[in-house]
């Protein structure tokens, strides 16, 4: 059975790294800001979950939530956020643009996963 | 000025946020290495072989939080950006225990200076804070500039900000 795969928007080498080392069940895409992670999002069709920072350059994650909105490939797609912001406005904001959850970095490997297994269930 | 706030003197508030530095910097540091201690003693300036300067701005305070690193061996390009990741951390630490007692500022991204025998300097009053553990070494230098009163309030609970490695599934 092929892997379930996720994309990881961070400009953060260290943590796309991080990140794909807990997923290692799954296939990882990565994109290092909003602006490519918006284009991998609207051109293709398999990807079912999106890690992605809120502070990038070219897009922030809110930028990239405000692009997407509707214009996802993938419909069933779902996105966490995963930031070392946690003020409940900006969480807020997110939510309301369609993010499925939120991490405040650093992130615990076993969460992030079991995360990742419950947004991807079928 | 909320009746709750309580002034700050720029000495009082300088001192508070080298406090929250210290906490941020030191639960930081130990759960990337177990083995790191916070020095008493400065380590040897012109150490240093990668430093990542993060800018921060707010309403009452702007300045800069660098996370400096020196060890005997060339860092490799992953080890270059965690020093910038780091640096990030600490800062979005920082602006979490601030946003406690509702003073606010956004971050920049991180800068990454290379070189070798850095040092840094700041024209404001800095914080520097050493760490050491037996393979690395970080120095941690923060400026902070106080653009106007700062007064410490509590926040309402539904303002607290989250604390790091909380998740939450919408």
């Amino acid at each position: 059975m092929s892997k379930k795969l996720i994309l990881v928007i961070d400009d953060s080498a260290t943590i796309r790294s991080e990140v794909a080392a807990a997923l290692g069940e799954f296939e990882i895409l990565q994109a290092t800001n909003g602006l490519e992670g918006a284009e991998l999002i609207e051109a293709r069709k398999d990807i079912e979950l999106a890690i992605c920072d809120i502070n990038m350059p070219k897009m922030t994650g809110i930028e990239m939530l405000e692009r997407i909105q509707g214009k996802a490939a993938n419909t069933g797609l779902k996105i966490v956020m995963l930031t070392t912001e946690g003020q409940p406005a900006i969480i807020k904001r997110a939510r309301e643009l369609g993010a499925n959850g939120w991490i405040v970095k650093p992130f615990n490997p076993v969460q992030l996963l079991a995360a990742a297994r419950k947004l991807t269930a079928a | 000025m909320p009746t709750d706030a309580i002034p700050c003197t720029p000495d009082e508030f300088e001192s508070y946020f080298a406090a929250l530095l210290a906490e941020a910097a030191t639960t930081l540091l130990t759960t990337l290495d177990p083995a790191m201690r916070q020095m008493t003693a400065p380590l040897s300036s012109g150490t240093i072989d990668s430093a990542s300067v993060v800018g921060f701005v707010g309403a009452e305070v702007r300045g800069l939080i660098s996370v400096a690193h020196t060890d005997e061996q060339k860092l490799a390009a992953l080890d270059e950006d965690r020093v910038s990741e780091l640096a990030n951390q600490l800062a979005g630490r920082v602006k979490n225990l601030l946003g406690r007692v509702g003073v606010g500022y956004e971050v920049a991204p991180p800068l990454l200076l290379r070189g070798r025998q850095l040092s840094l300097a700041s024209r404001q009053k800095e914080t520097r804070l050493d760490f050491s553990s037996p393979t690395a070494r970080y120095s941690v230098v923060a400026a902070l500039e106080i653009l106007q009163p700062v007064a410490l309030r509590a926040v309402a609970a539904e303002e607290l900000p989250f604390d790091e490695g909380e998740m939450l599934l919408f």
